[in-house]
């Protein structure tokens, strides 16, 4: 049995939950099992926000798993569930908001200013008062170019129409880009070029 | 995507029942349960269901459950979600329905209580739920899922069960359940259904008037009505159900119901891969309750651990099943926390 654990942590406004979303929907399209579970409470700009993701090629028993494989830390106080990775885990730091070192010295880390990348796109004429909100699909591009998976353009496009339906589908160009450019800003560091990515 | 989809538990209660063909539903909003109000008003009017003919948020959750008990009593299929505080108010109306007899549908999707509590998940209402949480000394059916597949398909066998008793059945969710996202298999779209209403009350329209009421002032009618009732109660038993796993050989069986069975499932393969033998049984209807196929695996010697998210409740059932015969103990987490697989695998250690 295949399975992978993902944690994303935020705060209120970062998308993380849309984020666990992407990730879900994201496997449920490539044949496998999928199990989000969010943290709940009331959700405020600014709250602590969680969120648990489970993909799995057989049937999944918990959805909630003890060790997680990756986690997706988006601010300083989510560097807190660095402990719970597995040896060798990997951790995906939000660089722009995260000034905290990693004490574990057996993770895989990638860091990557999500935020910033997101913030510069305000100049691109997407339909979007602020830019910053992207930050999550930042952050999605640079998970999948971490796992080694490729960017299918539809796919990722398909992932975003399924969180983001009616009125909100007009951000969804804008979050294509910015997935793109998250998974372009990690794929370039490892040596992946990203025209055999399968992206125009 | 081979035909899956991705639904939260909550929306795929509102898809079960839309396919179980819903015609009525009563809401007032109360988190963690929204989502299924939310589902249903967004489909209010899609052809893929013309029979779902009514979507009204009432005023409060007396409401809700009383225009749930008048639909109900035309024949149609009405059904009310909430959560804890709101189950609690509803009970008045459940009561009732009980007493005259009337089919319908209720969701709790359990949230941290008592009172206001919070919103994380608990499974603290179990004994309001199978002891007939209102008046009177009734029974309702109670169906406890612990995956969106079975959040999508129970309002089905909810309602199949409520009109072969005529009597309500309620769904016993979790706050975690029903926000807990699955990829799933939809249902097939159910067409009409063939249930019994010769009961209901139609008017003069078959020719004949009836009359559902709950109230029998002569003592000796409204003894025959409570042994009429309590008759339904003895032939429900037959609709037990549950799950087993690993149990044959196993020296510990964990038992529990809802979202704990599932970390109870993980628990039991990673302990069986570091050699504790340990089974897992799961109750699917908590009543009637599976007594007598716990107490032939308590017969057997085996230790029971339930594992329960509240401060002792199912541990009172599988105490009366088990009856002395074997060692029982619960091990718990409250107010939004969950037990994980090493808390469970360790108190199994410590029980062995």
């Amino acid at each position: 049995m295949t399975s992978r654990s993902y944690l994303i942590v935020g705060h209120g406004g970062q998308g993380v939950l849309d984020l666990g979303n992407f990730l879900s929907y994201d496997a449920m399209l490539h044949g496998e099992r999928t199990a989000y579970t969010p943290s709940y409470g009331p959700e405020t700009r600014g709250g602590k926000v969680r969120c648990y993701v489970v993909t799995s090629d057989e049937e999944i028993d918990s959805p909630i798993v003890d060790e997680i494989d990756v986690l997706v830390a988006m601010n300083n106080p989510s560097m807190d569930f660095e402990k719970v990775v597995k040896p060798k885990g990997l951790l995906l730091m939000n660089q722009s908001l995260i000034d905290r070192v990693p004490t574990r010295r057996d993770l895989q880390v990638i860091g990557i200013p999500a935020t910033d990348i997101a913030d510069k796109m305000k100049d691109q004429g997407f339909a979007l008062s602020d830019t910053r909100v992207l930050q999550n699909s930042v952050a999605y591009g640079a998970t999948l170019a971490t796992l080694g998976k490729p960017f299918d353009k539809e796919e990722v496009r398909a992932v975003l129409e399924h969180v983001y339906q009616g009125s909100k589908s007009r951000f969804i160009p804008a979050n294509l880009e910015a997935a793109r450019a998250g998974y372009e800003f990690v794929a370039e560091r490892q040596g992946l070029k990203f025209a055999e990515c399968g992206c125009d | 995507m081979n035909g899956r989809v991705l639904l939260k538990g909550n929306e795929a209660i509102a898809y079960g029942a839309l396919e179980a063909g819903l015609n009525a539903y009563f809401a007032y909003p109360i988190t963690p349960s929204t989502e299924t109000p939310e589902t249903l008003a967004k489909e209010f009017g899609n052809s893929k269901y013309p029979d779902f003919k009514v979507f009204l948020q009432a005023a409060s959750e007396l409401e809700a459950i009383n225009m749930t008990l008048g639909a109900a009593s035309t024949g149609d299929l009405a059904m009310t979600a909430t959560s804890s505080p709101g189950f609690s108010l509803k009970q008045e109306g459940i009561s009732y329905a009980v007493g005259m007899e009337v089919p319908f549908v209720i969701v709790d999707v359990n949230r941290g209580g008592p009172g206001l509590g919070n919103l994380g998940v608990e499974q603290s209402d179990y004994l309001q739920a199978t002891r007939g949480g209102g008046h009177g000394g009734y029974k309702l059916i109670v169906l406890a899922p612990n995956s969106v597949q079975e959040m999508l398909s129970f309002p089905k066998l909810a309602f199949d069960l409520a009109f072969k008793y005529r009597n309500p059945v309620l769904i016993l969710s979790d706050a975690f359940l029903g926000q807990l996202k699955e990829d799933i298999a939809p249902n097939q779209s159910a067409n009409g259904h063939n249930y019994d209403i010769s009961w209901a009350t139609l008017g003069m329209k078959n020719g004949q008037r009836h009359v559902l009421n709950s109230l029998h002032l002569e003592s000796d009618s409204q003894e025959k009505h409570e042994r009429h009732l309590y008759q339904k109660y003895v032939q429900m038993r037959n609709e037990v159900r549950f799950e087993k796993m690993d149990t044959d050989d196993a020296d510990i069986v964990l038992v529990s119901y809802g979202i704990t069975s599932r970390i109870c499932k993980s628990a039991v393969k990673t302990g069986r891969e570091n050699g504790l033998r340990i089974g897992l049984f799961r109750p699917i209807t908590l009543n009637p309750f599976p007594y007598s196929q716990l107490s032939i695996l308590a017969n057997q010697g085996k230790k029971l651990l339930v594992v329960e998210l509240n401060t002792g409740e199912m541990v009172e059932d599988v105490m009366l099943a088990a009856n002395g015969t074997t060692r029982v103990e619960q091990m718990n987490r409250l107010g939004g926390n969950v037990p994980t697989v090493a808390d469970i695998l360790a108190k199994c250690k410590e029980m062995i």
